[in-house]
């Protein structure tokens, strides 16, 4: 796992910028759409996964960064005039810069302390989407105009989606990179003990502010995201059924899992579609649904899917 | 006697009412295998959370090649040189033999992200991983190094508890209960490693044990912590035959 990453392993991201480019020519739109979203909420989960399944820090504010990253992608083109290429990035840096703050009262909570205070922060941005009706519009929500990349308007799910294809690609890039640097296995000690990881002289604070702030940072690129195949938010996107979607994701495909939490986000974002399709008085117990599934894999699958199915055979290999 | 290497000063420490240990000092010299022995409950684990600075004494000092080591955070106690193991074994369960190994390097290996492009990126990573290598065999654990730490046997887990440890190269090794649930042939290795370390290495070693096959084998000095207090010191013979100990043992905890 650890050691010089193969040029192989690249082959799959590559794979999915060539299909973000080539879809659209010939997949009709309503599939680029779950396409979009269901990207989208891969660079959510692997976000949630380095905080929960790596760090195993049982933090709920995630949905708080995503929404600071799609309002503040959308207000610092609107309200300060800066161009797309610029806002989202920075939208997401101050996701980020959010994350760190909350992560220095956040690291010293543990378990369920952890669990409520990041929840009423969650709840208090919410509450702060819909009030503060004068910058993000309210509970009536916020219009988007088509953002510009390099003079190309994005906007719908056609002309998005090469675009999500290209950040998905480099976020997974970016979370092959950490995970397998000593970062992750500083994540790892502190998951699995606190004392040991101090005693090896791991600075437990300081990893779970970087951690913290690297999670927010995740959430915030993926806000940045909605606004690029979304023409309208508001504050019901950044709200607990989101919550319970993305951690029935992470938990569903395999905690601490790259290739886990990509299954995860595929089963339980396909499920709707499938749901629809068969079985379409089942869909208005989606949420029932979704939380079903989240408590059975807790209980009979707690490796989740891909832990389960897939590794478990043999440990991991170290190469040298 | 060579000189001391570290030592706690009428070391005391107090969770609400009780005194879990009063005016406490003890002298470790430089190489030495120093037992730190007493009933359950008399303290012993409680000195090395001291030490490792997961608890702060309420009064006295801790040195360490002369420097108080309470003003320094837990995660800087390793980086001094210093390392332990842990009574209820603590490892990284989900992660393989050699990932744990390669945490107790963390002091060897430092920062987060080993940037820069290929083969070069890894330059320290692998440095690392070649000693870990190294540590595994002398441990006899290489053959496991890449096994999930939960799938070791107990005695396993053990072994890999103190390679964790060796693997920063300290200067003072702490070693809690290291025998505890061993079988007599991995205690004799445990020994005969522990006695190589001490005497080969200039490792200094301390020992919180209750196997006294263990500690009379090894020990240049043993101290008797009973209710937080210390009640003797010295070589083991002169430990052997002090009454305060046997009392200590015996008319309360006959097990030990």
């Amino acid at each position: 796992m650890h050691g010089t990453p193969r040029l192989t392993r690249l082959l799959p991201l590559l794979a999915l910028v060539l299909l973000g480019a080539l879809l659209p020519l010939f997949v009709p739109q309503y599939y680029l759409y779950i396409g979009n979203m269901l990207m989208m909420y891969a660079v959510l989960a692997l976000g949630l996964d380095l905080l929960l399944g790596w760090a195993g820090q049982f933090a709920f504010a995630h949905i708080a960064f995503f929404g600071v990253g799609a309002y503040g992608t959308v207000l610092l083109q609107s309200r300060l005039g800066l161009p797309f290429v610029v806002s989202m990035p920075l939208a997401a840096l101050l996701a980020g810069l959010l994350g760190l703050l909350i992560a220095f009262p956040a690291a010293r909570l543990r378990a369920v302390y952890l669990a409520l205070a990041t929840f009423a922060f969650a709840e208090g941005a919410q509450w702060l989407f819909n009030a503060w009706d004068t910058v993000t519009g309210g509970a009536d929500g916020l219009r988007i105009k088509a953002p510009l990349l390099f003079g190309r308007a994005l906007g719908d799910d056609l002309r998005a989606f090469p675009f999500i294809a290209l950040i998905l690609a480099l976020v997974v890039a970016a979370t092959m990179y950490l995970t397998t640097s000593r970062l992750g296995r500083a994540l790892c000690a502190i998951r699995d003990s606190e004392h040991a990881a101090a005693a090896s002289g791991i600075d437990v604070r300081m990893t779970k502010v970087i951690v913290f702030a690297l999670s927010a940072c995740y959430a915030g690129i993926a806000g940045g995201m909605l606004t690029t195949f979304q023409s309208f938010i508001h504050p019901e996107s950044f709200g607990f059924a989101q919550v319970v979607l993305m951690l029935s994701m992470v938990v569903v495909g395999g905690l601490g899992s790259l290739a886990g939490t990509l299954v995860g986000v595929l089963a339980l974002g396909l499920l709707p579609e499938v749901l629809r399709t068969t079985m379409r008085s089942l869909l208005i117990w989606q949420e029932l649904v979704y939380g079903l599934i989240l408590v059975l894999a807790m209980m009979y699958m707690p490796r989740g899917l891909w832990g389960t199915f897939v590794r478990g055979k043999a440990g991991r290999k170290t190469s040298r | 006697m060579s000189a001391s290497l570290f030592s706690l000063r009428e070391v005391s420490v107090r969770f609400g009412g009780l005194m879990a240990l009063q005016n406490f000092s003890m002298d470790v010299a430089q190489g030495s295998i120093h037992a730190l022995i007493g009933p359950n409950g008399a303290g012993k684990s409680t000195v090395f959370n001291c030490i490792s600075r997961f608890y702060t004494p309420s009064a006295g000092d801790i040195l360490f090649e002369g420097r108080s080591l309470l003003r320094l955070p837990a995660h800087a106690i390793a980086t001094v040189g210093i390392a332990r193991t842990f009574q209820n074994i603590e490892l990284c369960r989900s992660l393989t033999v050699l990932e744990n190994v390669l945490i107790g390097m963390a002091t060897r290996i430092p920062g987060y992200f080993p940037f820069g492009p290929g083969r070069r990126r890894n330059a320290a990573e692998h440095a690392a991983i070649d000693a870990a290598n190294a540590l595994l065999a002398r441990l006899g654990l290489l053959e496991l190094r890449d096994v999930p730490a939960e799938a070791l046997d107990f005695g396993g887990q053990k072994k890999l508890d103190l390679a964790r440890a060796l693997a920063s190269r300290p200067r003072l090794l702490l070693l809690d209960e290291p025998a505890a649930g061993l079988r007599s042939l991995e205690i004799a290795a445990l020994d005969a490693l522990l006695v190589d370390l001490a005497r080969n290495e200039g490792l200094t070693i301390v020992l919180v044990e209750h196997v006294m096959q263990l500690v009379m084998g090894v020990a240049d000095r043993i101290t008797v912590l009973n209710f937080g207090q210390k009640i003797a010191e010295g070589a083991p013979a002169e430990v052997r035959a002090d009454p305060a100990v046997v009392e200590a043992y015996l008319g309360q905890d006959a097990d030990a």
